[in-house]
């Protein structure tokens, strides 16, 4: 965006005004992910913004997290942030004016209704070193339980 | 950089759920406390529609935290993080040492040119409230009792078969005792895998003080887990969460009198004359269950769910009822009267070979008798008859004369009862005791029965005194446990004569008119090596007992002595 000031010095100087960028960053943890449909896309969209989509690959991991990343310009401006896979689509944001730091973000639904269950897996025992099993233990005493013990 | 930590709460049907109590703390902030934390304050409020947020805003450092979410009726969320510092001032919090099934974390950093802020963002769900509690003994036989056979896995083995079988749901709560380790540690399901969410060090097993050789180690007051621990335990859950356990058990060494978790025993003073514990037994008793001692804990059974289980996994392995079992079923198979008798011998063997034979049993009885007998363990005097019939709940335990065995199917190891091996076991029990005595079946689960159940049978009536039965038994050599080598002949009525040397055998004869005229009896005489120690009695058919001695002349047991 431009826009001519008028400057009492004789001479005409042009000034270009450039919207703050808002860097928006989204971590979830690598098996959250994992559970997401193959066609998963986080869609951010918004008025006069063009819409950026991200699949389930654009995301970046550090082995814990994945993380995507976008960015706009105009920090007053808001925002949707929809999520896809699997023929369904799940608001995460309406309308967040997101570049407003001082603002609480209002998540209206998270990952969740997208996430496949997990695999079954079995968890095998850990050795417990066993050993052999004595009969009779304690055998003296067991005259004592047909007693009036209680 | 201002970070946030929004926390929102549901239920496992995806409800929002108003009135939790969320903390967000560092690990340091929990004290002694140990899970679920009752005296830790809220760092949260309650914001409406399952969200809560925070009262004041928390303040990131590096290190280790926690966040606790609980509430009533709901199982507790316990969700252990380390915090790191990043790039730009940004703390990340991931799960240490692992997710728990029950939480998700979702960050969101916004930057606008030089600010930036962090949210944290935490999804909880809370499962209705479940626990399920073991507690294990330790591998007394050893020297260091410190290590060698781990029981306390088998309560991880446990929730893991539960897991499996689909009986617990993923917010359930794993509680495990290690009386080896002396812990307690709580266990969650997770990604995959189970997570300890915390373990509770309840004693240094570092500074035991160890015996020096096997079955020597003495527990410490205050150091080591007692048996009344475990109950305590139960009771607080109680008090905090009633009917939430689903499950509890005793993975160790046992026999008919209770787990053996230290095989402490009982000083004779307090053996089961009085029911008054020893304050150096440290072992599970039956009178655990008695009025005496039961009101220091009196709430365990409120923590049960209705359809809680309490299995004893460890051994019910008293060989001489093993041997008498399979001779019951013989006099059904080939028709005798119900009390008819029959003779069972068995030999008690140690499993040390330096030991070796260190008794054998000699009983002369009838199925009936036998099933008597039988009828009386599963309803009082054993550990599992007196929990059975205090709690009110199905306590599983192996029936009488049934050893439970290390066995690996499919990745588990567990204790389980051989049904093969003790076949003619079961199905005497089956033929005199069913239906109420049914053993499970399951794949990790075998050869418990219920002695809560049995004891909702009608009682089987004690059968007449016969001056036929007797019980020799002789304690062929002294052993650690075994201060001396003689035997004991006892009767029906209770009475016994005792005989000073092993080396002894039973010869029983029916006589008439011996003590008194018109009176049948039996006569039996206690045959020594050592003719000159030979004694005998004569058991009459009113119940009294005389004893006999040889007729000078004819040396032929016929001289009635003294009444005993």
């Amino acid at each position: 965006m431009t826009k001519q000031v008028t400057i009492e010095s004789g001479r005409t100087h042009t000034f270009r005004l450039v919207r703050s960028i808002v860097e928006l960053h989204l971590e979830w943890p690598v098996h959250l992910v994992e559970r997401l449909p193959d066609d998963f896309m986080l869609i951010l969209s918004g008025p006069q913004i063009p819409k950026q989509e991200k699949t389930k690959s654009a995301g970046s991991s550090d082995g814990d997290l994945v993380r995507f990343e976008f960015q706009w310009e105009d920090k007053t401006k808001s925002v949707q942030l929809e999520a896809s896979g699997n023929g369904q689509k799940v608001l995460l944001w309406r309308e967040q004016v997101a570049g407003n730091l001082k603002a609480e973000l209002a998540w209206e639904d998270r990952l969740h209704p997208l996430l496949g269950n997990h695999a079954e897996v079995e968890v095998p025992g850990q050795a417990t070193g066993s050993g052999t099993v004595p009969a009779d233990l304690r055998n003296a005493e067991s005259d004592d339980l047909l007693g009036d013990l209680v | 950089m201002d970070h946030t930590f929004p926390v929102t709460v549901v239920d496992d049907a995806g409800a929002t759920v108003a009135g939790a109590r969320v903390c967000l703390v560092e690990k340091a902030d929990l004290g002694d406390e140990l899970h679920p934390y009752p005296s830790l304050d809220a760092t949260h409020d309650d914001a409406g529609a399952g969200k809560y947020t925070e009262k004041s805003a928390i303040t990131p450092s590096e290190g280790e935290w926690v966040l606790v979410v609980t509430l009533a009726g709901k199982a507790p969320v316990v969700q252990p993080l380390n915090v790191k510092a990043g790039a730009g001032g940004a703390f990340t919090a991931k799960p240490k040492p692992s997710a728990v099934a029950t939480v998700t974390i979702t960050g969101t950093i916004r930057k606008v040119g030089a600010d930036t802020v962090k949210e944290t963002a935490f999804h909880v769900t809370l499962h209705s409230a479940a626990e399920i509690v073991f507690i294990a003994g330790l591998d007394y036989n050893r020297t260091d009792i410190n290590g060698g056979w781990l029981f306390h896995e088998y309560g991880f083995h446990r929730a893991e078969v539960l897991r499996r079988e689909k009986k617990i749901h993923a917010g359930t709560i794993v509680t495990v005792f290690s009386t080896a380790k002396i812990w307690r540690t709580t266990r969650v399901w997770g990604v995959g895998k189970w997570v300890d969410v915390e373990v509770g060090q309840l004693g240094d097993a570092s500074t035991r003080v160890l015996g020096a050789g096997p079955d020597s180690y003495q527990p410490v007051d205050g150091l080591d887990i007692h048996i009344t621990d475990f109950y305590k335990y139960l009771a607080a859950v109680g008090v905090r969460e009633a009917h939430s356990v689903k499950e509890i058990g005793i993975f160790s060494h046992s026999w008919p009198g209770g787990p053996i978790l230290y095989n402490t025993g009982e000083r004779a003073a307090f053996k089961p004359i009085s029911h008054v514990r020893d304050p150096k037994d440290f072992d599970a008793r039956p009178k655990d269950f008695h009025a005496a001692n039961f009101g220091d804990y009196d709430k365990m059974p409120d923590a049960f769910a209705a359809d809680c289980r309490f299995t004893i996994w460890g051994c019910s392995a008293t060989t001489h009822f093993k041997f008498r079992s399979r001779k019951a079923l013989q006099a059904i198979d080939s028709g005798l009267a119900e009390d008819a008798f029959f003779t069972v011998r068995s030999e008690l063997q140690d499993h040390d070979p330096a030991v070796g034979v260190f008794a054998t049993e000699e009983e002369h009885t009838s199925e009936l008798r036998h099933r008597f007998m039988m009828d009386r363990l599963f309803r009082r005097g054993t550990y599992a008859a007196e929990a059975a019939k205090k709690l009110g709940i199905e306590v599983r335990a192996g029936c009488p004369g049934t050893g439970s065995d290390p066995t690996t199917i499919d990745g588990i190891e567990m204790l389980m009862v051989d049904l093969g091996v003790y076949g003619d076991v079961f199905r005497y029990f089956h033929k005199k005791f069913a239906p109420e005595f049914a053993e499970t079946k399951g794949k990790w689960d075998k050869g418990y029965v219920d002695y809560h159940a049995i004891q909702s049978r009608a009682a089987v009536a004690a059968p007449p005194f016969s001056t036929e039965y007797y019980d020799l038994n002789i304690r062929t050599k002294v052993t650690r446990w075994q201060p001396a080598a003689n035997a004991t002949l006892a009767f029906w009525n209770g009475k016994s004569i005792d005989h000073p040397t092993p080396n002894v055998h039973v010869v029983m004869k029916a006589v008439a008119d011996l003590a008194t005229a018109g009176k049948k009896g039996h006569l039996f005489v206690l045959q020594d090596a050592d003719k000159t120690k030979s004694q005998a009695v004569f058991v009459q058919e009113d119940e009294k007992i005389f004893k006999v001695t040889q007729d000078a002349a004819t040396h032929q047991w016929t001289v009635i002595g003294a009444e005993i």
